[in-house]
C-alpha cells in the first residue's frame, strides 16, 4: 500500500519530502536483508525518525508503527508492529510470488490533538484533531521479488510456447510476448502439424529454428531493448516484465560464463543475440541441407 | 480417502486455452465429459504438470447452476478444508484451479457454471482479468475464498458468515474487488456489521446497500490505515453506516 502524493486533511510526515508536511524530518525503515530456504527475512527491522513530535507520540504510546506487507499476486496483506527496537520478520516464500510491496506507517492509537513547529509554514500554530487509526507518517517503502523456480532445463522449452491457433489460417505465424510467461508462437493447425513432422527429422530441425524461433526471439529481444531504452536501469526489471527473459539471462551466463550487463545488452543486436542464444542455427541448417542435397545428387537420401 | 499429488495446467496448455478460448468454450458446452481434451490439445503440448505437494483426495456434490445454496455451502467448505494447507502461491495460481476445472472436477464445474459463450469460459474457467478478479470469479476458487475470507475460528459456528454470504453473494462480492479484502479480519468485521443491521431490519435488505458499504470502507481507508482497525471497530462503523443507509431510504426489498 502506497500513499504516493495523497493529501491528508492534517499534516503528515511523508518520507518522500516532496509530499511531506514536515520539511525537515525523515521517517525511515531500517533493516538488514537475509534469506533462507523458506523465508525472506527483514532482520533487525525498526523505524527511525528525527521528528521530536513523532518520537514523543510513540514514546507516549499514542501511535503505533505498522509495516504493511502486500502481494497482489497472492492476495496477501498483513500489518506487522515494529518499534525503535530491532526485531526480525520472516516472510514465508510459500505466501508470495513475484512482487511484494513493503511500506511503513505511523498510526494513531487514540484520539488526540497535535500542533508543532515541525509542520511546514501553512500548518504552524494550528491545532489538529487526530482520530484513532489516522495515518500520521508514511514511507512507501520498497519491494521484494519472490520467484518460484519452474525453469525448464531446455532453453527452447523455457522460452517458447508453440501452439496451433484457430485464428490463423493463411500460412503465417504470430508472436505474442505477453500472452503467457513465454514467447507464444501461434500458427494454423495444419502448419503446426507439419512443423511437428518436420521437427522429427534431424536435418530439418535447424530449418525450423531459423524459420520460427529466431524471428520470434528477435521480436522478443527488441521489446526488451525498448523497455531498457525507456529508462529501466536493471535487467531484472526486464525479467519481471517478461518472465521468459530470465531464461535468456541464464542462457547467456551459461554460454559466456558471466552475466550480461545492461550496457552490453543495450549495445547488442537482437538479430545477432537471438542467433547466438539459439546456437547459431543458420550455419548448421545450411550445412545439413547441403549434405542432404549432395546425397540426393549422388542418388540417395537417408531420410527416405 | 487417499492422498493425491496436486497438478497444474502446463504453461503451454494455458496459452493454448487462451488463444483458442472460443472453440474451447464450445467444446465444453458440447461435451459432458472431458475426453475431448486429449484429442483437441496437441500431444506435443504437455497438459498437466504433477507437483510434489499432496492433498487428501476429495469429492464434490453435483449442484447444477449452483442453484442449491446448501450444496454450494457444503462444496465450498469441502474445497476450503481440503486445500487450505497448500501454499498460498499455489492457491492463487490459475493453473492450479484449471487442473481442477479441466480435469478433476470437469463434470461438476461444467454443471455449476454452464458455458453460455466465450466470456463464461475466460472469466469463470480461465480466471482471466487479473489475479484478484480471476480468483473471485473462478468457479471453484471463489468457493474457496468465500470460506477463507469469512471463516471465524473464534465462533461456535465458525461458518456462520460463510452461510450468510453464500445465501446472497452480493453481501460480500463488492468487498472482494478491493485490495483491503486481503485482510480477513476486515472482511469479517464488515460482514458482521452488515449482518447485525440486516438481522435487526430483515425487511430492509437491499442489494444496492452493499456497493455503498464497500465504497464507505474505501473512504475510511483514505486517511486511516484500514489494516490496523480492529474487527470490532470496523463492525461498529459498518453497523452504524448500514443503519444510517437503512433509515435514510426505504431499502428496496429484495
Amino acid at each position: 500500500m502506497q500513499v504516493k502524493n495523497k493529501i491528508f486533511p492534517y499534516p503528515v510526515l511523508n518520507n518522500n519530502k516532496l509530499f511531506s508536511n514536515f520539511p525537515n524530518a525523515s521517517f525511515e525503515i531500517v533493516y538488514d536483508e537475509e534469506e533462507d530456504e523458506f523465508a525472506y527475512i527483514l532482520k533487525n527491522i525498526k523505524f527511525s525518525t528525527d521528528s521530536k513530535l513523532i518520537n514523543d507520540l510513540f514514546d507516549n504510546q499514542k501511535i503505533d508503527i505498522k509495516l504493511v506487507v502486500e502481494c497482489s499476486d497472492t492476495v496477501y496483506r498483513k500489518a506487522f508492529n515494529i518499534s525503535k527496537e530491532p526485531k526480525s520478520i520472516r516472510l514465508l516464500k510459500s505466501d508470495f510470488t513475484e512482487k511484494v510491496d513493503v511500506s511503513m506507517f505511523a498510526v494513531a492509537k487514540v484520539n488526540f490533538k497535535m500542533s508543532s513547529k515541525e509542520f511546514d509554514e501553512d500548518y504552524q500554530d494550528i491545532e489538529f484533531e487526530i482520530e484513532k487509526y489516522d495515518i500520521l507518517c508514511a514511507n512507501d517503502g520498497f519491494n521484494v521479488r519472490f520467484k518460484h523456480d519452474e525453469a525448464e532445463n531446455n532453453l527452447v522449452k523455457s522460452i517458447f510456447s508453440i501452439i496451433p491457433s484457430d485464428n490463423i489460417n493463411d500460412g503465417t505465424f504470430e508472436v505474442n510476448c505477453e500472452l503467457g510467461k513465454k514467447i507464444t508462437i501461434s500458427m494454423s493447425d495444419a502448419d503446426f502439424k507439419n512443423m511437428n513432422i518436420v521437427n522429427t527429422v534431424p536435418t530439418y530441425k535447424e530449418v525450423v529454428f531459423n524459420m520460427l524461433l529466431v524471428p520470434a526471439l528477435i521480436e522478443g529481444l527488441t521489446l526488451c531493448l525498448k523497455t531498457v531504452q525507456e529508462g529501466t536501469d536493471d535487467l531484472d526489471d526486464v525479467g519481471n516484465k517478461y518472465v521468459w527473459f530470465r531464461s535468456i539471462l541464464m542462457s547467456h551466463k551459461r554460454l559466456y560464463g558471466k552475466d550480461i550487463t545492461i550496457d552490453e545488452f543495450k549495445s547488442s543486436s537482437p538479430v545477432l543475440l537471438a542467433q547466438q542464444l539459439l546456437g547459431k542455427p543458420l550455419g548448421a541448417a545450411l550445412h545439413k541441407l547441403v549434405v542432404e542435397t549432395n546425397k540426393i545428387d549422388e542418388g540417395g537420401n537417408d531420410n527416405e | 480417502m487417499s492422498k493425491i499429488n496436486i497438478k497444474m495446467l502446463s504453461e503451454d496448455a494455458l496459452v493454448y486455452l487462451k488463444e483458442n478460448a472460443e472453440s474451447i468454450a464450445k467444446k465444453i458446452a458440447e461435451n459432458e465429459d472431458n475426453s475431448w481434451i486429449k484429442n483437441t490439445i496437441p500431444q506435443s503440448i504437455p497438459l498437466f504438470v504433477e507437483k510434489k505437494l499432496q492433498i487428501e483426495d476429495f469429492d464434490l456434490l453435483d449442484n447444477p447452476e449452483s442453484a442449491d445454496k446448501n450444496i454450494d455451502f457444503q462444496n465450498s467448505v469441502k474445497i476450503y478444508e481440503s486445500l487450505k494447507e497448500l501454499p498460498r502461491y499455489i492457491l492463487c495460481d490459475q493453473r492450479f484451479w484449471l487442473w481442477l476445472h479441466m480435469d478433476k472436477f470437469y463434470k461438476t464445474v461444467r454443471n455449476m457454471m454452464k458455458i453460455r459463450g466465450k466470456s463464461t469460459f475466460t472469466d469463470h474457467w480461465l480466471q482471466s482479468g487479473g489475479t484478484r478478479r480471476g480468483l473471485m470469479f473462478g468457479v471453484l476458487s471463489r468457493c474457496y475464498f468465500r470460506v477463507a475470507l469469512t471463516v471465524d475460528e473464534g465462533k461456535t459456528d465458525k461458518y456462520e458468515l460463510t452461510k450468510w454470504v453464500i445465501e446472497n453473494p452480493e453481501r460480500y462480492r463488492n468487498l472482494t474487488w478491493r485490495s483491503f479484502s486481503s485482510e480477513e479480519h476486515l472482511v469479517r468485521g464488515v460482514l458482521k456489521g452488515e449482518k447485525k443491521a440486516i438481522d435487526e431490519n430483515p425487511k430492509k435488505e437491499a442489494n444496492n446497500l452493499y456497493p455503498e458499504i464497500a465504497k464507505y470502507v474505501s473512504i475510511i481507508g483514505s486517511v486511516r490505515l484500514l489494516d490496523c482497525i480492529s474487527e470490532e471497530d470496523i463492525e461498529k462503523m459498518i453497523y452504524d453506516k448500514m443503519i444510517e443507509y437503512i433509515n435514510s431510504s426505504d431499502g428496496d426489498e429484495k
